[in-house]
C-alpha cells in the first residue's frame, strides 16, 4: 500500500520496503482491487501517465480506474510488462552519424530485431488463446480507457483477424449484434452495390 | 428488428447485453477494427452487419488508407476497379495511402490523383495496364507524395525522372521486379533516374534490379540522405571493395544482393528464363545478342515497345525474328 504520509516532492510513491529499486504506482479498479505496478509499466498507460504529469495530483492515494475491472487490469499489466521486456531486447537505434563500426553493429541489431519480432509473435498468440469474446471486449475497453496504443492495436488487429473472410452472420454472432435492417433495407443496400458485382449472385 | 437468419441460442436478454457492450466501443475503436478488414471486405461484409457499423463505414476517416491487394488467384465476383473507385469516393478527399494490385487503369490512377491531392503513399503492384503516360499524368497532381512503390510492373526511365521531379517530397521509393541472373544484362538507367531526380530519398528498394556499381555510385552521390537500401538480387552489384565500404558507412540498413529474402513481400524466386528457352527456338539465351545493349528484359516497357503491344507468344516470335535476323 502507498505510504499515506509521504512528503517527498517526487510525485511517485516509493515502495515501502527500504532499498527496493523499483518505484511503484498504485491503481484501484472499479471492483475495488488494488494493484501496485512498477512505474515503467504504469507509464505505458497514457491515462496514468497524464494523471501523474499533472503536478497538482496527490500521489498518496491510489489512482482510481472506474472503468476497468480487476481481471482486465491484471491482463493489461501482464501484457505491458512482457511488451516492455521484448522491446528492451532491441538495442537503441544508432545515431545519425553512425561510423563504420556502429554500422557493423547494425547487423547485430537486425538479428535482435528479428528475435524480438518472433518473441512478440509467440507471446501475442499465447496471450489471447484462452480469452472469451467477452474477455476480449473487456480488454479492448480497458486498453482504450487506459490509452495504451500498442495493446489496443494488437487487440483490434486480433479481432479483425477473427472476423476476416467470414460472413455477415458470423460477424453478428461473434459480436452478439442483432442485425437491425429490415428486409427492405437489406435489399436496398444490396442494390446500392450491385454495380460493383459483375452479375454474380452473392452467397 | 431481429435478423431472420441469426442463430444464436443464448437468451435474448444476454444477447442484447452483449450487443450493448460492443456498441459501447467508441466509434474510433470500432473503426480501428473494421479498417483492418480491408476495403473489399468492408464494402462487401462489414457494412451490412448493422446500421451502426454501416454508419462507421461511411465515415471518410475509415478510408484514409485503402488496401486493395488482390491476389490474382482469388475468384472475385466483383469488379475491383469499381470497388476501388467507390472506396476512393468514400474518402472524400482524405485518402492518404492506397495500394492496388493486379488491376488498375490509367483512368483509375487519374481518378485517384484528381480526388486525392493529399496522397502520401502510392503502391502499384502488378499494374500492367498502367502506362507511362498514365503515371506521368497522375504524378503531376500528387505533389505531396512521400512514398511510392512500383513492383512487378515497369515504367521508362523518363517516367521515373518526371515522377521524381513532380514529387519533391519523395522519401521512400521501391522499384521491384523479379530477379534473374541469366541472361546477363547491365542496366543503370533506373538507378540514374533515381539519382538524378529523387534527392530527398531516405529509403530505396531496388529488388532484382540490373544496376551495376556505376548505378549504385550514382545513387550514393545523388541521394545524400539515404538511410536504408535494399539491393537484394541485384546481381550486377559487387560490394566486396571500396563501394561496399562506402555503403556500409553511409547506409544504416543495407540489404546486399545475396541476403536472405524470407521477409520480402513478393515471390523471390529467381527467374532464369527457363520458360523462354523452352519456347524460343532462336536461342534467346545467346549472350552475343545481349551485348548489343538493347537493355531488354522480360516485358519491360522500354523505348522500343510497351507491354500493351504485346499480348501473346505470336507477337513474341515476330519480335524474335526482327532481332535475331
Amino acid at each position: 500500500m502507498a505510504n499515506g504520509e509521504n512528503q517527498n516532492p517526487n510525485p511517485n510513491p516509493i515502495e515501502a520496503t527500504p532499498g527496493a529499486a523499483a518505484r511503484t504506482i498504485t491503481l484501484k479498479t472499479a471492483d475495488g482491487e488494488i494493484f501496485e505496478v512498477e512505474e515503467a509499466v504504469a507509464m505505458e498507460f497514457g491515462t496514468v501517465k497524464s494523471f501523474f504529469e499533472d503536478d497538482a495530483v496527490s500521489a498518496t492515494k491510489p489512482m482510481p480506474l472506474p472503468n476497468v475491472s480487476g481481471s482486465a487490469l491484471s491482463r493489461v499489466i501482464t501484457y505491458c510488462r512482457r511488451s516492455l521486456e521484448i522491446r528492451s531486447m532491441i538495442p537503441p537505434a544508432t545515431s545519425e552519424d553512425a561510423t563504420a563500426a556502429e554500422a557493423v553493429q547494425g547487423e547485430g541489431d537486425l538479428e535482435a530485431e528479428k528475435a524480438a519480432k518472433q518473441e512478440r509473435k509467440e507471446f501475442e498468440a499465447e496471450f489471447l488463446k484462452d480469452e472469451s469474446n467477452e474477455d476480449v471486449k473487456e480488454l479492448i475497453l480497458a486498453a482504450n480507457y487506459l490509452n495504451i496504443k500498442e495493446l489496443l492495436d494488437f487487440l483490434c488487429r486480433s479481432v479483425a483477424l477473427r472476423i476476416q473472410n467470414k460472413s455477415v452472420e458470423y460477424a453478428r454472432k461473434f459480436f452478439g449484434i442483432e442485425g437491425d435492417y429490415t428486409p427492405e433495407e437489406e435489399a436496398q443496400i444490396r442494390q446500392e452495390y450491385a454495380w460493383a458485382f459483375e452479375g454474380v449472385d452473392e452467397d | 428488428m431481429e435478423s431472420p437468419s441469426s442463430s444464436t441460442s443464448s437468451p435474448s436478454s444476454t444477447r442484447s447485453e452483449q450487443y450493448r457492450n460492443w456498441q459501447e466501443l467508441p466509434r474510433d475503436v470500432t473503426a480501428s477494427i473494421l479498417q483492418r478488414l480491408g476495403a473489399i471486405e468492408i464494402l462487401d461484409s462489414a457494412q451490412k452487419v448493422c446500421m451502426h457499423w454501416r454508419n462507421v463505414c461511411k465515415d471518410p476517416s475509415m478510408w484514409r488508407a485503402i488496401d486493395m491487394r488482390n491476389h490474382e488467384d482469388l475468384d472475385t465476383p466483383f469488379d475491383p476497379e469499381k470497388m476501388c473507385r467507390h472506396a476512393i469516393d468514400r474518402s472524400s478527399g482524405q485518402l492518404r495511402d492506397i495500394t492496388i494490385e493486379h488491376f488498375g487503369t490509367n483512368d483509375l490512377l487519374n481518378h485517384i490523383a484528381n480526388s486525392s491531392s493529399q496522397l502520401r503513399r502510392l503502391r502499384l503492384v502488378s499494374c500492367y495496364c498502367i502506362t507511362d503516360e498514365g503515371l506521368n499524368e497522375a504524378a503531376a497532381k500528387l505533389p505531396l507524395l512521400e512514398e511510392l512503390e512500383i513492383s512487378l510492373c515497369s515504367f521508362s526511365k523518363e517516367s521515373l525522372m518526371a515522377l521524381g521531379r513532380c514529387c519533391p517530397l519523395l522519401k521512400s521509393f521501391k522499384l521491384n521486379q523479379q530477379g534473374f541472373r541469366w541472361p546477363h544484362i547491365e542496366w543503370d538507367e533506373e538507378a540514374v533516374a533515381v539519382a538524378e531526380s529523387m534527392p530527398e530519398l531516405r529509403h530505396l528498394q531496388l529488388f532484382g534490379n540490373k544496376l551495376t556499381n556505376d548505378g549504385l555510385n550514382a545513387i550514393l552521390n545523388g541521394c545524400p540522405h539515404l538511410e536504408s537500401l535494399d539491393l537484394r538480387q541485384c546481381f550486377n552489384v559487387n560490394l566486396s571493395g571500396d563501394l561496399g565500404k562506402r555503403c556500409a558507412e553511409r547506409i544504416k540498413s543495407l540489404r546486399r544482393p545475396n541476403d536472405p529474402t524470407d521477409d520480402y513481400e513478393f515471390d523471390a524466386e529467381i527467374d532464369d528464363g527457363g520458360s523462354f528457352d523452352d519456347d524460343d527456338p532462336s536461342g534467346m539465351s545467346d549472350i552475343d545478342y545481349l551485348s548489343e545493349g538493347y537493355g531488354y528484359y522480360e516485358f519491360s516497357g522500354e523505348s522500343d515497345f510497351s507491354y500493351d503491344d504485346f499480348t501473346d507468344y505470336g507477337d513474341f516470335y515476330d519480335f524474335g525474328d526482327y532481332y535475331f535476323g
